[in-house]
């Protein structure tokens, strides 16, 4: 157990702090997801490399958003009220942004875009899953994206001009 | 969204790491352990039940079986009433004769009645008391016996009977006798153990350690970086050790009688796999327990040397397809003389088992209803690709022996 929790505690508290902005927060969803991790290892099955690490992923991000829901269901219900249409703007260039980075400007966007924009980029969810998941509505799903994206990349921009990186 | 934007901002939080929340290791550990145990709790009283089920529905099987072939005086003597009634069965009125002698079944009916008149206490499981009572339906038992040893004798006196018996409806009453049950029950079911192969394999060789390096102990290779698990293995120092414990295997057949040689015969197995993996050097070493459940489907065909009385010996030739429905990997790493960490794991073998089997096999029957059977065998175990070390794997060619209980059903 001692070297499971080296190899996979820092990548399932990055998970984890990318849904969820409260440190203490997250120390209860990490303790959660380590305790569920050994109770259900039995249900693991290996098919190739990475296998382990898919199955800590979707683990780590179910009980990331077992706590939204339970304690941030307000906000994410708000996303069905908050539609306004909002034209996506481009992809903004990350390469020269490292992750640590990004990572921060995820966690810093509202919880119910934070959570929809993690669903939709990291996880590759698609809208009617997320909606599916999150009990919004799908075009509610595709909107609040759009606006995460938009605020993201505006931190971004103001990032990278701090930085003095041109496109 | 471009995909290939939305490719590198997944390649990016993949590889983004944050320092694990401040929790004391041992509170965290006394937690994952409790888990830990709560999850094999509830596992081992899964297999209980499993096990419950499997042997309520054993003893079950065997009791219907046997009950349904031991019928009770009474239920002979109704069976024979009612026989008689419909006129199914020749009867001789007030113990006469003629009547067998005109229907071809003098004979047979009458050796029979002299061989129960002799051995009266072998009547519960000798039928020959069904044909006897039902030829004597109208006079008490004890008067048919006497009226029996009386037919006795008339063939002897007559010379011999000019029955046909395997002919007629009377004459197929002495199927029951043990050495025609033998030969003429169709279907029978079986219940048996096989515990056979075990085996050790204890290798130095490089390629040998690869060929079983992969499956033991956690699955640290599949993390990039986090590899210096196998490279260390892999020093021309590593010496491991597998060593296959005697796999345990129940199953339960049901076998078709197709003619007076050959029958078929299907069912379904559980095995049980249990090996000790040592893989060590002059730094570390694992030691791992791995244990296997397959679930498997034989099917055989027999064919019958010799039948006697009590005494079937037959040969056997089949293959029986397996599948790996569960297993579990529990891995010690010891460093110096203390143990660092322990790692438990499951373990999934995708791939079918094929293998195929020959056998000779004896089969002694107790009783008509029931007999007991002996096969030493040979199983060939044919590779699936799959990397997990089993004995299957490591020694293909195995000797087995299987022990069981087959009941005659109809």
């Amino acid at each position: 157990m001692r070297r499971f929790y080296d190899l996979f505690a820092e990548y399932i508290t990055g998970i984890c702090s990318r849904y969820i902005d409260d440190s203490d927060d997250v120390k209860d969803v990490f303790q959660e997801c380590m305790i569920k991790i050994v109770r259900n290892i039995g249900r693991f099955e290996y098919r190739g490399n990475g296998s382990l690490r898919s199955w800590v992923t979707r683990i780590a991000v179910n009980e990331s958003l077992t706590f939204l829901k339970s304690r941030k269901q307000a906000e994410l219900t708000a996303l069905d009220f908050d539609i306004r249409d909002e034209t996506e703007t481009d992809d903004p260039d990350i390469a020269d942004v490292p992750p640590e980075v990004i990572h921060s400007m995820i966690r810093q966007l509202p919880a119910g875009y934070r959570t929809v924009f993690n669903l939709y980029v990291i996880e590759g969810k698609s809208h009617k899953e997320i909606a599916d998941m999150l009990n919004i509505k799908e075009a509610s799903s595709a909107s609040q994206f759009h606006r995460a994206k938009n605020t993201l990349a505006k931190e971004i921009e103001r990032y990278r001009n701090n930085k003095g990186i041109r496109s | 969204m471009n995909t290939e934007w939305q490719k590198e901002m997944q390649r990016k939080m993949e590889s983004c790491r944050k320092p694990a929340p401040d929790i004391p290791w041992p509170e965290l550990e006394r937690k994952m352990t409790a888990a830990y145990r709560q999850r094999q709790a509830a596992a081992t009283g899964r297999y209980k039940r499993m096990a419950a089920a499997v042997a309520a529905l054993a003893v079950f099987t065997a009791t219907t079986v046997y009950f349904s072939h031991t019928e009770s005086p009474a239920t002979q003597t109704h069976t024979a009433i009612r026989s008689a009634s419909d006129g199914t069965t020749p009867h001789v009125a007030g113990g006469g004769l003629s009547a067998y002698g005109g229907t071809n079944m003098a004979g047979k009916p009458a050796a029979m009645a002299k061989r129960q008149h002799t051995h009266q206490p072998q009547t519960e499981y000798r039928p020959e008391a069904t044909a006897t009572t039902a030829s004597g339906t109208d006079t008490p038992p004890r008067q048919t016996a006497g009226d029996a040893g009386q037919n006795g004798d008339m063939p002897n006196a007559t010379g011999r009977p000019n029955a046909t018996p395997h002919k007629d409806r009377a004459g197929s009453l002495t199927a029951y006798t043990p050495a025609k049950a033998m030969g003429k029950t169709r279907l029978s079911a079986k219940i048996y153990m096989t515990n056979a192969m075990s085996g050790y394999d204890n290798t130095g060789a490089a390629t040998a350690m690869l060929a079983k390096a992969d499956p033991i102990g956690s699955h640290s290779y599949s993390f990039s970086g986090n590899h210096c698990e196998q490279r260390l293995a892999q020093t021309p120092s590593t010496v491991t050790d597998v060593h296959h414990r005697q796999p345990v295997r129940v199953g339960l057949g049901v076998r078709y009688r197709i003619n007076d040689r050959w029958s078929v015969e299907s069912g379904l197995t559980y095995s049980y796999l249990y090996s000790d993996i040592t893989s060590r050097n002059n730094n570390y070493s694992y030691q791992t327990e791995q244990r296997l459940h397959y679930i498997g489907i034989p099917v055989s065909a027999s064919y019958s040397v010799w039948r006697g009385r009590h005494l079937n010996v037959y040969a056997t030739a089949g293959g029986m397809v397996e599948k790996a429905v569960s297993g579990k990997r529990d891995t010690r790493t010891i460093v110096g003389n203390e143990t660092e960490s322990d790692m438990s794991d499951h373990v999934s073998i995708g791939p079918l088992q094929l293998s195929a089997n020959m056998a000779v096999g004896a089969e002694y029957l107790i009783t008509p209803a029931l007999g007991v059977y002996l096969e030493p065998g040979l199983s060939y175990y044919f590779d699936n690709g799959s990397a997990t070390p089993t004995v299957y794997s490591d020694k293909p060619l195995n000797f087995s022996l299987s022990l069981g209980l087959r009941f005659n059903i109809r």
